[in-house]
């Protein structure tokens, strides 16, 4: 086992790597002209300006000479100083974000991951909840009910079901509210007063023993976590459902109903653990894409998280940041990805790591 | 290990083969396969790539179809034929404009310049739809240059008929309408006449401008300043003059006029000047002026006090007060789409930056309420200009206090102007300042040190001999004089400049604090160094995140893309704010921003023409502009909205006043222009 991940882990620099040449590439099929455009926020008032800008950002240069650039930064000649350079853990300044690339990460993916814990049960429970019900009883009401219950979730657009979500507990009822918190709650954040600790806005509110602040930040996160979830249900519960009914047939849980086991034992510690395997590979999938990001519903509710940040970058043609969160994003996703495979094994002994 | 190899090679190979996609690179590239370790072995492309792909002499334009006339296209010199340039002018209809993209609530515009400012002229000579016109016009045409007009010549316009494209950049649905509209009605005129209308994504829509390959397409403007000159000038020697391939000769003409309104500061002289151009821009019409959308501003009804003064970048809020039934009356929270980009006042020059700014920076003179020509003192107490209009005196007011802790001085006045001068860039409002101090055509410092070769190049500028940079420098530092005794500064200009108060009254004539400034990494104002600061980049500049200024508010923090808070400033020297904290969110997504304004979380918001109509059943009273008192009369209830009704129509005013929450500001017109401009040239 320890061999395999180390083998998994030294592929890292290797993918990043192509990632980059490749999405850097993909990028030089603009002309200079055209990436220049980034650097304008209007039509620029003059000619000269689009010159300008194409000298100081050098995007007429040769690829292999941006992309060294990029990698290794600019030394200045006369004092030495050397700016900019990815493997000095510069990633460079994002024009579209005003702020340098690796803050954005920074401050944003503590707020995705956030979001995507806070997701992952009530996306996993229910989803495997309605799915064993909808086996369990198959062809019966609940079924039917269950499975009604999924597709019309999946077959909304994201954006769709966000803004009636928005409109109907915000505007109506104002429950819940979109973004990360009230003012008054980051007033208190933003004070010498309160410690950041994991910069997950919930853990640290309990810490700091701010629970006025915990439960605002929930209000703010109910309707993305609820989108999220019930977009996804209907996979779940479909894999799980038809997974079920297949374990359901197993001659081992004829074996454990006929022991006498009731029909609960027989559902939840037999049928179950063994059903759940197609899940735990969905499940590490829908984590690696809730921590790559879900562009749609931080738009909508407004929540900071690295999705957005990546989608203004790349809607801006802003080079340098949509590369840095493309390798950021491609780092998490391999880890995410290993730690699903390792998991896989943990899992299920039949399986084994190659 | 093989798999390894066989990933790294995938990788390397793909990467390669895209980079030799690149426009820039001719030769096929040669790739080096690693022997081991991957992480290396950059793509080897042959030595020196040019800077731009060469022009292939044999390409044809693609937007003009075959490139002649032979009713499949139309050659490179159709536009430069008057009688064709007319024809599209009547082909035009700018009214269906009005009803249908702003649903009555625009003027047409006839001239280039706006309501209020000289040259404006409601009976000046205009084009209408006039389908009958136009097909004389294009009957008199003689495109191919026979001497024979095209209603009597088989190989000309009328018989062979043309096709070319009409571009807009995609997303912008109204351009999209106008080449809609010359589509249908040129076809009306004559069957022959083929336009296909084009969206092209934003940066290539602007490369083929720059290239001078569209053969008509839509400018659009939104002033710098409120002057007939800021409207006038791009339109013909300007920006969009050079993107037309207008002729020299007509250039030149234009020229002597823009000289000529620019160095006289009576309005009625420059009025005069400017009606001739009008008449020439009518008789050549190089372009067709379309419409000047008209304001229609939500805000919540507990909000007073907002001055709409459309020069504003946004929203102004000392004045904006909340009543006490507001959801939250001590803090003012605004919707907004986008996002600042740099809090240095000589650099801004976008509105939500300049947003920011104008609440906490303050300049010389400011607009007097909503007007957008007459100015009041702000940071100027007095203010006089010499007999023949190139000295100008300021009196700086005392017992002014930055919000870190300095004090106004004259000194502070002339640090901030030399600098914003010296550090310059042509991405940078710096050229308006810089026209009137250095001359008409010097829109930049580097043309002083080397007539512009090194424009927004500071490497090249620096390379410049040091005593010519140092001149330079001194020259300018010059034209600035300071009278202790009487706190004044005089500043001396190239020549008389009529415009020269609604220059310094926007964002980049604020004042900055010079000892500051020093202190935060700024130019220290010496001579020696200020190249080192030269068209310097956001990404550099340490002053794009803090500010320090002397309005009624100062910048608590900006957490870039999604928030700008600035609080009250307890120690202005005038009348104080009347909230304490304003909330500028950044929320691109409309369906929020209206659940914000519906939830009242959002006093104001950012609402785009299409959306209105989701967001005026919401309406409660409207104030509508009054075109003889240049504002808004008193609010009034609006008892029914009919949303498919035009105009004020939509609003039916009566006196029982209504529950619903919002208040809209309706009808006074504003500030962007948009023109059809012609392709002289098609390259």
């Amino acid at each position: 086992m320890t061999n395999y991940i180390i083998r998994r882990l030294l592929l890292v620099p290797v993918i990043l790597f192509g990632v980059s040449v490749i999405i850097m590439g993909m990028l030089q099929l603009l002309g200079p002209i055209e990436r220049s455009a980034l650097y304008v926020k209007d039509f620029p008032k003059n000619d000269r300006q689009v010159d300008g800008i194409i000298k100081k950002y050098a995007l007429d240069r040769p690829f292999h000479e941006q992309y060294w650039r990029w990698l290794t930064g600019v030394k200045d000649p006369v004092t030495g100083h050397r700016e900019g350079g990815v493997l000095y853990g510069d990633f460079g300044y994002s024009r579209s974000a005003s702020q340098p690339v690796i803050d954005i990460i920074r401050t944003r993916f503590p707020n995705t991951v956030e979001l995507a814990l806070w997701t992952v049960v009530p996306m996993l429970s229910i989803g495997i909840w309605l799915g064993i019900k909808a086996a369990v009883y198959q062809n019966t009401w609940v079924d039917q009910l269950a499975r009604m219950f999924s597709i019309v979730g999946t077959s909304f657009p994201t954006f769709v079901f966000g803004l009636l979500v928005l409109i109907l507990f915000y505007a109506k009822l104002g429950w819940f509210m979109p973004g990360k918190m009230s003012d008054w709650a980051n007033q208190v954040v933003r004070s010498p007063q309160f410690v950041n600790y994991t910069k997950l806005l919930t853990i640290d509110s309990l810490l700091n023993g701010r629970f006025d602040i915990f439960w605002d930040a929930l209000r703010h996160m109910i309707l993305p976590i609820l989108t999220l979830s019930y977009i996804n249900w209907a996979t779940y519960v479909r894999v799980m459902r038809s997974s079920m009914l297949e374990t359901l047939r197993m001659d081992y849980v004829t074996t454990a109903r006929a022991k006498g086991l009731t029909e609960g034992v027989v559902i939840n510690q037999h049928a179950r653990p063994n059903a759940m395997l197609p899940i735990v590979t969905m499940a590490g999938m829908s984590v690696v894409g809730l921590l790559g990001g879900v562009i749609i519903t931080e738009t909508v509710f407004n929540y900071p998280g690295i999705g957005k940040a990546t989608a203004d970058a790349a809607a801006n043609l802003d080079v340098v940041t949509t590369i840095g969160m493309a390798i950021f994003s491609g780092f998490i996703l391999i880890i995410s990805n290993l730690i699903v495979d390792v998991m896989y094994a943990v899992i299920d002994p039949r399986v084994r790591l190659s | 290990m093989r798999k390894l190899y066989l990933l790294v090679a995938v990788v390397l190979v793909a990467g390669m083969a895209l980079a030799a996609c690149q426009p820039a690179v001719e030769a096929p590239v040669a790739t080096e396969a690693p022997a081991e370790a991957p992480a290396e072995a950059p793509a080897e492309t042959p030595a020196e790539a040019p800077a731009e792909a060469p022009a292939e002499p044999a390409a044809l334009n693609p937007y003009i179809g075959s490139n002649k006339l032979d009713g499949n296209g139309v050659p490179p010199t159709f536009f430069a034929d008057p009688h064709v340039r007319k024809g599209f002018a009547y082909a035009f209809d700018a009214q269906t404009v009005i009803d249908e993209v702003y649903m009555g609530e625009a003027i047409p515009s006839y001239v280039l310049s706006l309501v209020g400012m000289p040259g404006y002229d409601p009976d000046a000579p205009h084009y209408e739809m006039d389908l009958e016109k136009a097909a004389e016009e294009f009957q008199l045409a003689d495109v191919d240059g026979d001497g024979v007009p095209a209603g009597e010549d088989p190989d000309d316009i009328w018989e062979m008929g043309f096709r070319l494209q009409m571009l807009y950049n995609t997303g912008n649905t109204t351009r999209q309408i106008y080449a809609e509209i010359l589509q249908a009605n040129l076809a009306e005129v004559n069957e022959k006449f083929v336009i296909e209308v084009l969206g092209l994504p934003w940066p290539a829509y602007l490369t083929a401008q720059r290239a001078h390959k569209i053969p008509i397409m839509t400018g659009g403007w939104l002033e710098d300043i409120h002057d007939a000159h800021n409207w006038y000038q791009p339109y013909t020697t300007g920006t969009y003059g050079a993107r037309q391939n207008m002729p020299q000769d007509l250039k030149d003409q234009f020229k002597a006029l823009l000289d000529e309104g620019v160095s006289l500061v009576d309005p009625a002289a420059r009025h005069e000047v400017y009606q001739r151009f009008n008449q020439l821009y009518y008789d050549e019409v190089p372009g067709v002026p379309v419409a000047l959308a008209t304001s229609h501003g939500y805000e919540q009804k507990w909000t007073t006090g907002r001055i709409m003064n459309p020069i504003f970048s946004s929203i102004y809020y000392r004045t904006i007060g909340k009543t006490a039934d507001a959801k939250d009356p001590t803090t003012i929270t605004t919707a907004n789409i986008g996002d600042a980009l740099t809090l240095d006042p000589a650099a801004c020059y976008d509105t939500a930056s300049g947003e920011v700014l104008q609440n906490i920076y303050e300049t010389l003179v400011f607009y007097d309420g909503e007007k957008t020509d007459e100015f009041v003192p702000q940071l100027a107490e007095e203010y006089s200009v010499s007999e023949d209009g190139t000295e100008w005196t300021f009196k700086i007011r005392e017992g002014v206090k930055f919000h870190q802790g300095g004090d106004l001085t004259p000194s502070d006045v002339v640090y901030s102007f030399v600098r914003g001068l010296l550090q310059g860039g042509y991405s940078t409002p710096q050229w308006m300042i810089s026209e009137p101090f250095f001359g008409v055509g010097k829109d930049d410092i580097s043309m002083l040190v080397d007539d512009g070769a090194s424009a927004d190049d500071r490497e090249a500028l620096m390379a410049n001999d040091p005593a010519l940079l140092k001149q330079v420098c001194e020259d300018v530092k010059s034209k600035f004089t300071i009278d202790e005794a009487n706190n004044t500064v005089t500043m001396k200009l190239a020549q008389s400049w009529g415009p020269f108060l609604p220059t310094i009254a926007n964002n980049w004539g604020s004042i900055m604090d010079k000892e500051w400034v020093i202190e935060n990494g700024g130019w220290d104002d010496s001579c020696d160094t200020w190249q080192n600061f030269y068209s310097m980049p956001d990404s550099e500049n340490p002053f794009t995140p803090i500010t320090n200024g002397t309005g009624a508010f100062q910048l608590d923090h900006w957490t870039p893309g999604q928030e700008i808070v600035m609080t009250k400033f307890a120690d202005y020297w005038g009348d104080p704010a009347k909230v304490d904290r304003v909330v500028l969110k950044v929320i691109p997504e409309f369906g929020t921003r209206f659940a914000m304004l519906q939830a009242g979380d959002a006093d104001f918001a950012a609402v785009p023409a299409e959306q209105r109509a989701q967001v005026d059943p919401l309406v409660s009273e409207i104030k509508v502009y009054n075109a003889e008192t240049n504002t808004y009369d008193d609010p009034k209830p609006v008892c029914k909205i009919d949303t498919g009704k035009l105009g004020i129509d939509r609003f039916e005013i009566c006196d029982t006043p209504n529950d619903r929450p919002l208040r809209l500001l309706f009808g006074r017109p504003g500030l962007t222009q948009d023109v059809i401009i012609f392709n002289f040239l098609i390259e």
